[in-house]
């Protein structure tokens, strides 16, 4: 039923074929942002746009709302959206996004720096947008904000089903051709034909977990959105019927956040950020804390924590529903981040494959047709 | 190539794939030795391909 002149095949060979092609352009510039975006790291260090904090650890002799005066200070006509802590890529930094008074939502948010320790604005305040910043905003949202996420999702809905289709067209040609060998002197189109299948299956496993968690990664503020529905509905409910706090000057202290939420919090479990009252992710009274774990898969999972900016009491602290763990457990997978640089290296060479095979699969349909009738494509795929 | 050759190949390639995603993942779960032991696996794929290649061009096979 699977061999090459069957139905079955022939419609795994039109899928495999049409889905790659339309998928060609869009997956050739995510490959290329892709490279950068794994070393993006790097790239930010050797640029100079990583702000470096004067002492490493994180000092709490110094209280956290010094960092957040003294960027109210510098911005006035800004209000403090979130704060966030990240020992491990930016020590002894508090990293403070703001946003327009009165502005909910955080499209036109900036991100500000602060030195922990000295509770001192560090970082150019002129930066802008960095070459990475630049480069993941296309690769993750085409430029076309959160909605870009469901083009990528499309994306990789059909390099997915390019890989599916894929595996079986290769099914029948493995038989014959044994990996690893390559028909030199028969041709062009053969030798590539040859490279394609052979590289392609050496990649196969990679491209699936690249492909499946950049479709997952697709849907995150969907997912965002159906739990805050969903989930978080009867919570926000009673909260909306509260008494709102001001926004701008919340009376319960983000040092008093911190140390509520982390006294409630699992144990290994720390504050990773925290987002001010009345945004899209918070309510008009609560703060909402973000906590991770300290080993192992804690370390890339999230729990939530409601902090109520009037009394400084946590009425709710819940974990993530399992469909919003699959797409946070996503990111690293999508981008290789988690092993150090020799994963960096294996994700490199695997991307530049995978960049390859699509060029050439793009080729060999451009020379089939140029050469051949189509009638003889099965017969040919099939050698 | 006669069937049982055949069965092989392929069930080599479902092993080279399923070995490359356990590698991948297992390294994010694990710590310490077991993550450079998947570390490994996710490179086995490759390092597979590329043996494969060399003997392959060795022998220049033609089918």
């Amino acid at each position: 039923m699977s061999g090459a002149g069957s139905r079955w095949f022939r419609i795994n060979l039109w899928l495999h074929r049409w889905t790659s092609l339309i998928a060609t352009l869009p997956f050739l510039i995510l490959c290329l942002t892709g490279t950068v975006l794994i070393f993006h790291e790097e790239v930010d260090y050797l640029l100079g746009v990583v702000p470096e904090a004067k002492s490493r650890g994180f000092d709490a002799s110094l209280p956290l709302s010094e960092s957040v005066a003294a960027v109210k200070a510098a911005y006035p006509d800004e209000r403090i959206m979130s704060v966030g802590i990240d020992p491990d890529h930016h020590p002894g930094v508090l990293l403070v996004v703001t946003a327009p008074k009165l502005e909910p939502g955080f499209q036109a948010a900036e991100l500000r720096f602060t030195d922990i320790a000295t509770g001192e604005l560090i970082g150019d305040p002129e930066q802008g947008i960095t070459l990475t910043g630049f480069l993941l905003e296309l690769h993750a949202e085409w430029f076309l904000g959160p909605w870009g996420e469901l083009v990528g999702a499309l994306i990789a809905l059909l390099v997915l089903v390019s890989l599916l289709s894929g595996m079986v067209v290769y099914a029948p040609y493995v038989k014959r051709v044994a990996f690893g060998v390559l028909r030199k002197g028969k041709g062009a189109r053969l030798l590539q034909l040859d490279l394609h299948n052979f590289i392609g299956a050496m990649v196969l496993g990679w491209a699936l977990v690249v492909t499946v968690t950049g479709l997952l990664l697709g849907f995150n503020n969907l997912a965002i959105g159906v739990w805050q529905i969903t989930g978080l509905s009867d919570f926000r409910a009673e909260a909306d019927a509260m008494m709102p706090v001001d926004a701008l000057e919340p009376p319960v202290n983000l040092d008093k956040v911190f140390e509520v939420a982390t006294a409630t919090a699992k144990p290994g479990w720390q504050v990773s950020s925290v987002v001010f009252p009345a945004t899209e992710f918070s309510s008009p009274r609560h703060y909402t804390v973000l906590l991770v774990g300290s080993e192992g898969l804690e370390e890339r999972m999230f729990s939530v924590a409601f902090v109520d900016a009037a009394t400084g009491e946590v009425p709710v602290a819940l974990d993530l529903p399992l469909y919003l763990k699959a797409i946070t457990l996503s990111q690293p997978l999508h981008f290789g981040d988690y092993g150090g640089l020799p994963l960096k290296i294996l994700w490199t060479l695997c991307t530049w494959l995978t960049l390859f095979i699509t060029a050439n699969g793009a080729w060999l349909w451009w020379n089939r047709r140029r050469r051949r009738r189509p009638e003889e494509v099965a017969t040919e795929v099939a050698a | 190539m006669n069937p049982g050759r055949r069965l092989q190949a392929l069930m080599l390639m479902a092993l080279v794939v399923i070995v490359g995603i356990v590698g991948i993942v297992g390294m994010l779960v694990m710590e310490g030795l077991p993550d450079l032991l998947f570390f490994v696996l996710a490179m086995l794929p490759l390092v597979l391909g590329g043996w494969r290649w060399m003997i392959a061009g060795r022998a220049r096979q033609i089918s």
